[in-house]
C-alpha cells in the first residue's frame, strides 16, 4: 500500500480502467489472439484479476473471445473508445508540451513508461521521430530507452515484450551512472547519424519515473542544446499530476 | 497516437481470418433484452401452477422439514445457476447446456446432455399442456371433463403455442411475461392472506428434530427441484439477447431469486395452512377461490409448456445446424425465427397427450413416463454441466479454485438427489423409469449413430454463436 521504492514501482495500476486499457493495448498487439494466461504475464497482474477484467471487457464486447476460445481479439466496440484514447492522451499534457515546443524551437516529443516497454504520448507532427521502429524496439539506442532501463533495472525481456532486443548489463550499469551525474540522459547518432537527444524523467507524486519529456535536435546543434534542460525540467514537473492522474 | 490499440482503432478493419457467416446465421440476433430472459426462464419453471399443487404433497412427504427441503434446493439451484453463468459469460449458442457440455467434456457428454434436456423440455411441455388443458377442461364442464372437451382444448392450445412460437422469440417471451406475472401476483396476494389467515404462525415452518430423516430430506429436495426446472432455458436465448455475457448470467440469477422467493413466501403460506388445518389441504379449499386457482395453475401450466417448447426449438435448432437433425430444423423464416422446428415441436407435444387421451388413455397414464423423463432429464443434464465447467475453463486456462468449488459443490447434490430420485421410482415406478431410459437410450444412441458415420457432424458439436469479421478490428499491420 505505501508505493515506494521498487515494490511501488513495479506495482500495476489495478485500477479499473488503467488495467483495462492495458489489456486491450496487450490484445491489440497479438494480433493471433492472446490468450487471458499470455495478457497476465505480460501486464504482470494476478490471473484472477485479469481473468475478471477480460470477462468484462468481453461482456461488454469491447474484447471478442476466438470461435475455438484459444483466445481474445479486438471486438468493434473499441471504436467506441477513440474519443477516450484521445482524450486520455491529447489534452491534459498538449498546452505544456507545446510551450516546449515554441520556446526552444526543436523536436520535442512525451512518452509514457509502460510495464513492458515505452508509449509514445504525443509526437511532435512538426518534427517526427526519425526511427520510431528502432526506437520501440532496442531501449538502449535512445535517451529515452536508457531512461526506461533506470527506471526498470529488473525487468528484461521477456517481462517486458515490447522490446525486442535486450540491453547488455554492462550497457545499463554504465547508462545509470551517467544518468545519476546528470539527472537526465542523452543519445548521439544512435537511432540517425545526424541526431541526438535529450530525455527528462518526469515523476509522479510518490516519486515514481511514470515517463519523459524528450528534444531531439541535428547533432552540431546537441552541445548547446543542453541549455534547455531547465525548461525540459520544469516541463517535466507540470506534467507529473497528469503521470498520477492517468495511471501511466 | 502511436499505441497498438489506438492504431487499430484509428485503421478500424474488419478481421478477415474468422469467416463471414455464423454457424446461427438467419437467426434474428441481438434483438431480445433481459426482461425476455427472465421471462423465458421463469415461466419455463411456472412458480405459480407449481406452488398451487405442490407443497401439500412436500408437506406430507417431509413433515416440518418441508420448508428447509425449499430452501436447501434454492442453494442447489443457485449454485447451478453460477455454473450456468460461466459458461453464459463465455459462450452464446441456443444449445445452452448441450453446448456447454460438449464444449467442456467433448461431443458424446455433449450429445448425452443436449438428449436428456431435450427430453426434460418435451416432457415438461407433454405434462404441463395436457394438465393446463384439463383443469380448463373441468371448468368449463363443472365436473369431470368429456375426454373429447381436453382433446379441443388441448389441440387448440397446441395451436396458439405453434403460432406464437413460429411468429417470434419476443412475441412469446412478452405473452409469458404476462401470463407468468398474473399468475404470481395472485398467487402471493393469496399466499399473504392466507399467512394473516393463521397469524402468520411462522413456528410451524422450523424443522422439528422428530421429524428428521436424511431420506426425507434429500426426496424431500428432489421433488422441490421439479419446481425449479426450466430456470436454465433463458440460456438458449444467448444468440438472440443483446450483450448475451452479460444479460443470459444476470438473467439466470434473477429468475432463481424470483422463483426462490416466490417458492419460499408460497410454501410458507401453504405450510401453514396444512399445519393449523390438517383436513383443508390446500390454499384452495382454506381461500375458497378453488376455480380462481384453477385458473391460475392453468395459464402458469399453458406458458410454461410455451416456454418449454421455445426452449426445446432452441436446442433442436443448434442440433441442426450442427447437422445431428435434419436441416429442417435449423431453418429460419422470415423474421428469422427457427418457426418449421417450432411448429414440428410443438405438434409432437400435442400430439401425445391427444393419442393417449384418444386411445382411452388419461393423463396419469402419460406421466407415468414423461413425469421421471423430465426430473431425470433435467438433473442429469445440471450434473454434467458442472462436471464440464471445471474441465472446459481449464482448456481455455481460465481454471480458478473459486470456478472448482462453484461446479463441485452442486454436482455432488445433484448426484444425491438422482440417486435417491432413481431408487425412489425404481422402487414406486419401474415401468415409468424402464420407459424414460429406453427413450433417453434411443436418442443418444442415434445420436451417436450419426457422429460416427458422419465425422464431420462430430466435429461440429458445440457450434455456437462465434464472432464473424464484423465482430473484431484488426491489430495494427505486422511488421
Amino acid at each position: 500500500m505505501s508505493g515506494t521504492g521498487l515494490a511501488g514501482d513495479s506495482r500495476l495500476p489495478e485500477k479499473g480502467l488503467g488495467l483495462a486499457l492495458e489489456i486491450l493495448e496487450q490484445v491489440a498487439r497479438d494480433d493471433r489472439g492472446a490468450s487471458a494466461a499470455e495478457i497476465a504475464r505480460a501486464v504482470g497482474a494476478s490471473r484472477a484479476t485479469v481473468y475478471r477484467v477480460v470477462n468484462s471487457l468481453v461482456r461488454d464486447e469491447y474484447l471478442v473471445r476466438r470461435p475455438d476460445f484459444s483466445g481474445f481479439l479486438l471486438g468493434t466496440r473499441v471504436l467506441e473508445l477513440a474519443a477516450i484514447v484521445g482524450a486520455r492522451t491529447r489534452p491534459t499534457h498538449a498546452a505544456v508540451v507545446d510551450r516546449l515546443r515554441s520556446e526552444t524551437g526543436e523536436a520535442v516529443h512525451l512518452f509514457a513508461f509502460h510495464r513492458s516497454g515505452l508509449l509514445v504520448l504525443d509526437e511532435d507532427t512538426a518534427q517526427p521521430l526519425s526511427d520510431p521502429d528502432a526506437l520501440l524496439a532496442d531501449p538502449a539506442r535512445s535517451a529515452i530507452g536508457h531512461l526506461w532501463l533506470v527506471a526498470h533495472p529488473d525487468r528484461r525481456m521477456p517481462q517486458a515484450p515490447s522490446w525486442r532486443v535486450d540491453a547488455a548489463a554492462g550497457d545499463v550499469h554504465a547508462i545509470r551512472e551517467a544518468y545519476a551525474v546528470r539527472g537526465y540522459t542523452e543519445q548521439v547518432a544512435l537511432l540517425s547519424s545526424d541526431r541526438g537527444c535529450l530525455a527528462v524523467p518526469i515523476h509522479d507524486d510518490a516519486a515514481r519515473p511514470v515517463g519523459a519529456v524528450t528534444l531531439s535536435t541535428s547533432i552540431s546543434r546537441l552541445s548547446v542544446a543542453a541549455r534547455h534542460v531547465g525548461a525540459l525540467r520544469d516541463a517535466a514537473r507540470a506534467l507529473a499530476p497528469i503521470g498520477a492522474l492517468s495511471d501511466w | 497516437m502511436s499505441t497498438a490499440l489506438a492504431d487499430a482503432i484509428e485503421r478500424a478493419r474488419p478481421r478477415n481470418d474468422l469467416g463471414s457467416r455464423s454457424p446461427f446465421a438467419g437467426l434474428r440476433r441481438r434483438h431480445a433484452h433481459t426482461i425476455d430472459v427472465v421471462a423465458q426462464s421463469v415461466a419455463a419453471t411456472a412458480p405459480a401452477g407449481v406452488l398451487l399443487i405442490h407443497p401439500a404433497a412436500a408437506y406430507a412427504r417431509s413433515g416440518s422439514f418441508a420448508f428447509l427441503d425449499i430452501a436447501i434446493t434454492i442453494t442447489l439451484v443457485v449454485g447451478v445457476g453460477l455454473v450456468i453463468g460461466m459458461f453464459a459469460r463465455r459462450i452464446a449458442s441456443t444449445g445452452s447446456l448441450y453446448t456447454f457440455a460438449a464444449r467442456g467434456l467433448g461431443s458424446h457428454v455433449g450429445l448425452v446432455t443436449g438428449a436428456a434436456l431435450g427430453i426434460g423440455y418435451l416432457a415438461v411441455a407433454m405434462n404441463t399442456l395436457a394438465s393446463g388443458s384439463q383443469r380448463l377442461a373441468d371448468l368449463l364442464s363443472g365436473g369431470a371433463a368429456p375426454p373429447w372437451l381436453v382433446v379441443v382444448l388441448i389441440t387448440a392450445f397446441g395451436g396458439i403455442i405453434a403460432l406464437v412460437v413460429a411468429r417470434g422469440l419476443r412475441m412469446s417471451t412478452r405473452m409469458l411475461l404476462v401470463l407468468e406475472s398474473i399468475a404470481v401476483l395472485t398467487v402471493l396476494v393469496l399466499s399473504i392472506a392466507a399467512l394473516s389467515l393463521t397469524q402468520w404462525d411462522l413456528g410451524l415452518l422450523v424443522p422439528r428434530p422428530s421429524d428428521f430423516s436424511l431420506e426425507a430430506i434429500i426426496t424431500g429436495v428432489a421433488f422441490a427441484l421439479i419446481g425449479f426446472v426450466g430456470f436454465e432455458s433463458g440460456a438458449a436465448l444467448g444468440p438472440e439477447t443483446r450483450r448475451p455475457f452479460a444479460a443470459v448470467p444476470r438473467a439466470v440469477m434473477v429468475s432463481v431469486g424470483a422463483t426462490g422467493l416466490v417458492m419460499l413466501v408460497g410454501t410458507a403460506a401453504q405450510l401453514s395452512i396444512v399445519a393449523e388445518r390438517p383436513g383443508a389441504a390446500s390454499l384452495a379449499t382454506v381461500t375458497g377461490l378453488s376455480g380462481l386457482i384453477d385458473v391460475i395453475v392453468a395459464i402458469s401450466f399453458l406458458a410454461c409448456a410455451l416456454a418449454m417448447t421455445n426452449a426445446a426449438t432452441r436446442l433442436g435448432f443448434a442440433m441442426s445446424r450442427e447437422g445431428l437433425l435434419p436441416a429442417t430444423f435449423g431453418r429460419v423464416s422470415r423474421r428469422g425465427v427457427p418457426a418449421v422446428a417450432g411448429v414440428l415441436f410443438t405438434a409432437a407435444v400435442t400430439a401425445v397427450p391427444v393419442v393417449i387421451l384418444a386411445i382411452g388413455g388419461t393423463r396419469q397414464d402419460m406421466r407415468i413416463v414423461t413425469s421421471p423423463a423430465s426430473i431425470i432429464g433435467f438433473v442429469l443434464a445440471y450434473a454434467l454441466v458442472c462436471a464440464a465447467a471445471p474441465v472446459f475453463l481449464g482448456r481455455i486456462g481460465e481454471l480458478t479454485v473459486r470456478a472448482v468449488a462453484v461446479s463441485a459443490l452442486p454436482l455432488v447434490g445433484l448426484l444425491c438427489v438422482l440417486g435417491f430420485y432413481l431408487a425412489a421410482t425404481l422402487r414406486d415406478n419401474p415401468g415409468g423409469l424402464l420407459w424414460a431410459a429406453v427413450f433417453l437410450a434411443l436418442v443418444v444412441g442415434a445420436g451417436s449413430l450419426r457422429m460416427a458415420r458422419h465425422p464431420r457432424v462430430a466435429a461440429r458439436i458445440g457450434v455456437h454463436d462465434w464472432p464473424v469479421d464484423s465482430d473484431c478490428i484488426e491489430g495494427p499491420a505486422r511488421t
